[in-house]
Order: structure tokens, then sequence, then C-alpha cells
């Protein structure tokens, strides 16, 4: 079976889902969110971003809003159906990953 | 000057990619540029901007492209057509450079007078002829099973990479030139709108069927080994190089030289005025420049 594209699901394809999870937004719409989801540690570059959403097009997990702001440059994009379930998925993912941490104790001060 | 830097990095990018979100990505960087002031906020985005495009301008170029997995009303390759079509073209250009490039190695090794000169130019060149094709094989395939021809009763479109490529009118075509053994030649009277099917798609004899309604089938002779062996001489010409560099007699590295930057340069001009791919262009320019850097080094 030949293997999909995202899987695993990279870092930027997250954290795009993350961010569309609560509005549709456009390009620049989506890497403020994604800074802001990540206390600015993440800043998305336009040739990743705009990567990251043609793969995720591809495998229609967000979709392109047909109607276009004032300015036609403006594309907008909205999480589908599968892109939802596959963001949940990861996070379940990343949660047990968390819990496995948390049970070695490896964390230090806040995060315990 | 932000906006040419910017313009410089898009260039980078791959033509579809760029043709798909150019506009989308000049707006992402006029609102970054707007809202990112002041000396750090400027150097961080330049960082920023160089650090993506160092990764994702190479990624853009590996993408694989989509190949449709629903059910299709057209004409395509199955995967013994796609490895038939490889076969005739890449599996026998690879083994000719690697045999000429050993040629050249052995003419340069037997009469050596000392045989530390120029090892890079080596490196360089067998990286060339080496991975390239190898990369170029893989992107050749997936092109070949991303390709499909829909063919209606007023018109034929070429899927390519999952979009459409080129899509002739029936009353556009001028004529069809068949290669046996090899495939058709739908032409056009523009010389950039044509499409070629090759003999090895599925339905290949019911297509030619029901395109010698639209056109007269003209049947031309294939030309395939007089290119075959003009490539086979550059390869000669290009092995010979190094090993002249080898035995160290001037005279012959500089005519050497000569003649093969007027065979690289006129390959290039012809490129260009035949507007044949960009990429097309990057190996013999990166030959001519390493040849040329090579002689100003030498002099």
């Amino acid at each position: 079976m030949p293997r999909r594209k995202l899987d695993p699901l990279p870092t930027a394809a997250f954290h795009i889902l993350l961010a569309l999870a609560g509005e549709d937004l456009h390009g620049y719409g989506i890497m403020r969110a994604v800074a802001g989801q990540t206390d600015g540690k993440v800043r998305l570059g336009p040739g990743t971003l705009y990567g990251s959403i043609k793969t995720l097009l591809e495998e229609k997990l967000i979709e392109e809003l047909d109607e276009r702001a004032e300015d036609v440059r403006r594309r907008y994009y909205r999480l589908t159906g599968a892109g939802r379930k596959l963001a949940a998925r990861e996070a379940e993912r990343l949660a047990g990953m968390l819990r496995a941490a948390r049970a070695k104790r490896i964390f230090r001060g806040a995060h315990v | 000057m932000s906006e040419i830097i910017f313009g410089v990095l898009l260039n980078l990018y791959p033509r579809r990619f760029r043709d798909e979100y150019g506009e989308a990505m000049e707006r992402l960087f006029h609102d970054r540029l707007r809202a990112e002031t002041g000396f750090f906020g400027r150097l961080k985005l330049w960082v920023d901007l160089l650090g993506d495009a160092i990764v994702s301008v190479p990624r853009e170029y590996w993408r694989r492209p989509r190949t449709a997995t629903a059910p299709v009303s057209g004409y395509r390759m199955s995967e013994e057509a796609v490895s038939e079509m490889a076969k005739r073209t890449h599996l026998w250009e690879g083994p000719m450079a690697f045999l000429w490039l050993a040629i050249g190695a052995l003419v340069g090794w037997i009469g050596k007078a000392g045989a530390r000169d120029l090892c890079w130019m080596y490196a360089v060149m067998a990286f060339l002829f080496a991975v390239l094709p190898i990369r170029g094989l893989g992107k050749f395939k997936d092109h070949w099973r991303s390709w499909e021809l829909m063919l209606g009763e007023d018109g034929i479109r070429q899927v390519e990479d999952g979009s459409l490529a080129v899509a002739v009118r029936r009353d556009e075509v001028t004529k069809i030139l068949e290669t046996i053994g090899m495939g058709m030649a739908i032409q056009t009277s523009d010389p950039h709108k044509s499409i070629w099917v090759p003999s090895v798609a599925s339905g290949y004899a019911e297509m030619r069927q029901r395109l010698a309604d639209w056109a007269p089938i003209e049947e031309v002779a294939d030309r395939r080994p007089r290119g075959a062996f003009r490539g086979h001489i550059a390869f000669g010409l290009l092995s010979l190089y190094p090993a002249a560099l080898m035995v160290r007699a001037p005279s012959c590295v500089y005519g050497l030289a000569a003649v093969i930057g007027v065979f690289l340069l006129s390959m290039i001009v012809t490129m260009l005025v035949s507007r044949a791919p960009r990429k097309a262009l990057i190996l013999p320019i990166v030959l001519l420049v390493s040849l040329v850097g090579n002689l100003v080094w030498r002099l």
C-alpha cells in the first residue's frame, strides 16, 4: 500500500489544522494563529505554509472557500470533517505521549 | 528593494507551485512587511524567509505529483507501459554516460603525468551524470503515471500531475504525425500546443481510430538514432575533458574546452529559443560555468 503524504502528520500541518479548528482563515491569519497558539515559537514561512496547505488540500483535510475578501489575492481555508478527525487523532496521540512522559517523571517545574 | 529580493526567492520555487500560490505568498509577505518593522523586526523577517526558502524550495521540487485514484474515463498508462517508456529513455542514457566517463578516466589514467589535477571536476560531473538521471527517472515515472488523456467528441485534454496541461479543440488539429512503435503527435498551428500520445498508452489503437476522423494520420520515420548519436558525441567530448586535464597537455585542454564550450553554448541557446523548461537548462549551464571557472582558474 502506498505511504500517505501525511502519515505521520507533520508539525506544520497539525498547527494549520488546529488554527483552522476555530475559524476560517487566510494565509496570514493562519500564520498569526499558529504563532499565537505556540507563544510565538512557530512562525510558518510562506513556502512551508502554502506547501502544507497544498498537501492538506490534496488530502481533502481542508478546503478553499469560494468567496474571496476585498483583496482577491487572499484565499480563505476551512477545516473539513476529515481534517477535524485527523487533528483530534493527532492530539490524542500527543496526549498519550505526554501521559507517558509524565509517568516517567521527566518533567520539571510547572509542567508536572 | 524588499519586493525584488522576495521576487528572487519566489522564483526559486517550481513554476507550477508559483502559479498556484505565488500571489498568495506575495500577499503574506506584504502583510508581514507591514507588521514587522524596525531593524530587529525586519532582520527576523528575512531570517525567517531565507530559512523557510532553504527548507521549502527543495521540498517543492521533490514533491511527488498527486496521482488520481478515482475511476478514470480517459486513456492512461499502465505500470508496465511506464516502465517501458522509462527503459526507452533513462535506462539507456544513464549507463552510456557512465561508460563514456569510465573511458575518459581510463584514457587519463593511462596517459597521466600525475593524477592530482582537479578531482572535483570529476566529482561534479559524476554527481550530475549519476544523481540527476536517477532523480529524473523517478520524476519521469511519476509524470507518466499521472498522465491522462480525455478524448471527447469536440476536443482532447491532457492531464498531467493532477491538473490540465493542454486542451486542444477538434477544429484546431492541423495534422497528426505517427512514429511507428513510438506514438503520435497531435499538432495544431501553434507549435507549443500539441499533444504526444505514446504507443504504449492504454487503448492506443482505439484512440488512433477515433483521431483518424479528426485529421489524416501521417506516418513519419523514427528520428531517435540521430538524436541519440548527438547525445553520445556530447558525452564523449565531456568525458575526454578530465582525461585531457590529467595528461596535462595545455593545447589539448584548451582546444577541447573550446569545442565543449561552443557545444554547450549552442545547446543553451537552442533550448532558450525553443522555450525548453527552465529545469532542462540547469545541467548545460552548470557544466558551462564549471568549464569556464576551471579554465579561468588554470590561467
